[in-house]
C-alpha cells in the first residue's frame, strides 16, 4: 500500500510538475503571477475534449490542436495584456489583478459553451499494468513518460540551447539583457509560448486521466505556484521537486486522512517554508552583497 | 583632434517625470578617445549617459552616433548599433556561468564572431580564463567588474559608456581597470566615456579630454591639464 501511495504521489508530481515549471518560467522571467496559467490549462483540456470527443477529430490531430490553442492563448495574454502593462511600468500587482481577470473570464467563457458538469474523454475502466506489486493505469504510464521525455527536453533547452541561456539571463538581469541589446519583446513571448505549452501539456494528461470541469485550472495554478515557492525560485529544477514533493504529500494525506485536507496541507507546507526556508529548497550560493 | 567625431550630444534637456535634471548639455567624443565625466553627486552624469544611451528620452536636444540622429532611440537598438553601456556596479548574470555570460552577447547578435573575441577577451583578462566555469554570483567584486567589461567587449563595441568604474572597486582592482580603459584605447581602438564622482586623480590620469558637470550644467571641457590649472574643479565640488 505504502508502495502505491508512493507511486500515485510521484504521477501527480508528474501532472503538477509540467504546469509548476511553465508557471515558474513566466514568472521568473516577467515576475507575473500569471494566474491566467490555469485558464491556459483548463482551455487546453476543453480543446481536447471539442475535437476529439464533440467534432470526433482524429486523436493526434485533436492533440495537436488543444496544444496550439492553450500555447496561442498563453502568447495572447502576454501581447495583449502584460506587455501593454509592461511599457506602461504598470506595477505588478496590476498584472496580477489582470490575470485574475482572465482567468475568470476564460473560466465563465468554458462554463458557458460546455457546461459546468464533469466531462470525461475516456469512459469506462482503464487497462492496467502491474509492477512489483504498484498497480499504474495506462494513462498513468503515459503521463509519466510524457514528463520525462519533456523534462529532459527543456532542461536540454534551457541549459544548452542560445535561446535556453538567452531566457536565463533575462529572467536573471533584465536591466543587463536590455542593455546588452536583447529583445526583450521577443524573448517574452517565448517564455510565454514554452510555459503555455507546458501547462497545455499537464491539461490534456489530466483531461485523459480523470477528466475535466471548469474550475481544474484554479488548484494547478494554486499547488504549482507553492510548488515553485518550496522547490526555489532561482532555479527552475526546484519547481520539479516541490511539484513531486506536493504530489507525495498529498497523496499521503488522502491516504492517511482525507482527500478534503489536501489543500490545508498543501498550504501549511507554503507557510513552514516561507517562515524557515523562504529561498525554497534548492537554491544558489549567494555573496552577501547579492542578499542584500 | 585629427579623429572623427563618433558621438555628439547637443543641448540635451531631459530628467525624470517633469523634473529636469539636464538642462542644455552638450558632450563630443572622439574615435579613439578617452573622456572622464566628472562631478559632484547630483550633477546629472548618470543622466546624461542613460539620455545618450536611450534609457531616458531627451525634451529636447539631439543625439548623434556615426553621424545618424539616434535621439530617442530604443537603448536594445543602440547596443546593436555599437554602444556599450557598462551599469554601474558591473552588472553581470550571477546565475550563469562566466563562460555563460561571455557567450550572451553571440546569442543576440548571431552575426558576431565568437572564438577570436573570447581569445582577445581572455588575454585582456586572463583572469577570466580560469573561471570560466565558475558561476559568477560567487566573483569577487573586481573579478565581477572585469567580467562586466568582458561581456559588453563580446558585443565588440565601438563605444564605451562606462558608469562609475571604479568606485567601488578595492585599490589594486582600481589601478587594473584603469590599465585596462588605457589598453583597450590603444590596442582595441575603442572611444570611451566614463564617469567618475571620486577618484578624480586617477580619472584625470587615463583620460584625453575632461568635462566637468554641475547641477546639471556643463562647467568645464578641457584637457586633464588645463583643469588642474583652473579652478573648476574645487568650484564644482565645494561651491
Amino acid at each position: 500500500m505504502t508502495l502505491q501511495v508512493i507511486a500515485n504521489g510521484l504521477i501527480a508530481g508528474c501532472v503538477y510538475a509540467l504546469v509548476a515549471l511553465g508557471f515558474g518560467l513566466i514568472y521568473k522571467t516577467t515576475r507575473i503571477l500569471h494566474f491566467a496559467h490555469g485558464a491556459v490549462y483548463t482551455a487546453a483540456a476543453y480543446a481536447l475534449y471539442f475535437f476529439l470527443i464533440s467534432i470526433s477529430f482524429p486523436v493526434f490531430i485533436s492533440i495537436v490542436l488543444a496544444l496550439i490553442i492553450g500555447t496561442l492563448l498563453g502568447i495572447s495574454t502576454e501581447t495583449f495584456l502584460y506587455y501593454p502593462l509592461h511599457r506602461k511600468k504598470a506595477p505588478y500587482a496590476i498584472s496580477f489583478i489582470a490575470s485574475m481577470g482572465i482567468y475568470l473570464f476564460l473560466v465563465n467563457l468554458i462554463a458557458m459553451l460546455f457546461g459546468n458538469e464533469v466531462k470525461i474523454i475516456q469512459p469506462g475502466l482503464e487497462k492496467t499494468y502491474q509492477f512489483a506489486g504498484i498497480i499504474l493505469t495506462r494513462t498513468q504510464i503515459i503521463e509519466t513518460i510524457v514528463f520525462v521525455v519533456v523534462f529532459l527536453v527543456f532542461y536540454i533547452f534551457m541549459k544548452k540551447s542560445g535561446l535556453g541561456r538567452l531566457i536565463r539571463a533575462l529572467s536573471n538581469n533584465p536591466e543587463l539583457a536590455t542593455v546588452l541589446g536583447m529583445n526583450i519583446r521577443k524573448t517574452r513571448l517565448l517564455v510565454f509560448g514554452l510555459g503555455s505549452l507546458l501547462a497545455s501539456i499537464s491539461g490534456l494528461l489530466v483531461a485523459l486521466d480523470i477528466g475535466i470541469d471548469p474550475n481544474i485550472g484554479f488548484s494547478a495554478v494554486f499547488v504549482c505556484a507553492v510548488a515553485v515557492i518550496i522547490g526555489g525560485i532561482d532555479i527552475f529544477e526546484g519547481a520539479v521537486l516541490g511539484a513531486f514533493l506536493l504530489g507525495l504529500i498529498q497523496n499521503i494525506t488522502i491516504w492517511k486522512l482525507s482527500a478534503r485536507w489536501q489543500e490545508a496541507i498543501t498550504f501549511g507546507i507554503l507557510i513552514l517554508f516561507l517562515l524557515l526556508r523562504p529561498q525554497g529548497i534548492l537554491s544558489y550560493k549567494k555573496r552577501m552583497e547579492e542578499i542584500s | 583632434m585629427n579623429n572623427q567625431k563618433i558621438l555628439e550630444a547637443k543641448e540635451i534637456v531631459a530628467g525624470y517625470n517633469k523634473k529636469m535634471v539636464l538642462q542644455g548639455v552638450s558632450i563630443e567624443l572622439y574615435e579613439k578617445e578617452v573622456v572622464a565625466l566628472i562631478g559632484p553627486n547630483g550633477a546629472g552624469k548618470s543622466t546624461l549617459i542613460k539620455t545618450v544611451f536611450g534609457i531616458l528620452k531627451p525634451k529636447s536636444g539631439k543625439i548623434f552616433f556615426k553621424g545618424e540622429d539616434i535621439t530617442g532611440r530604443e537603448p536594445y537598438k543602440n547596443s546593436l548599433n555599437g554602444m556599450g553601456y557598462f551599469i554601474q556596479g558591473g552588472e553581470v548574470f550571477t546565475n550563469l556561468t562566466v563562460m555563460e555570460n561571455l557567450l550572451i552577447p553571440q546569442y543576440i547578435d548571431k552575426k558576431l564572431e565568437r572564438e577570436n573575441l573570447l581569445d582577445e577577451v581572455f588575454s585582456l583578462f586572463p583572469e577570466l580564463k580560469s573561471l570560466n566555469d565558475k558561476r559568477a554570483g560567487i566573483l569577487s567584486g573586481g573579478e565581477r567588474q572585469m567580467l562586466a567589461l568582458g561581456i559588453l567587449l563580446m558585443k565588440k563595441p565601438e563605444i564605451l559608456l562606462l558608469d562609475e568604474p571604479i568606485s567601488k572597486l578595492a585599490p589594486i582592482w582600481k589601478n587594473k581597470f584603469i590599465e585596462k580603459i588605457k589598453e583597450l584605447k590603444e590596442k582595441w581602438g575603442l572611444s570611451i566615456i566614463f564617469w567618475a564622482e571620486q577618484d578624480i586623480p586617477k580619472a584625470l590620469s587615463v583620460a584625453d579630454r575632461v568635462y566637468v558637470m554641475k547641477l546639471g550644467k556643463m562647467e568645464f571641457c578641457g584637457t586633464p591639464e588645463e583643469l588642474r590649472q583652473g579652478k573648476k574643479l574645487e568650484e564644482a565640488y565645494f561651491k
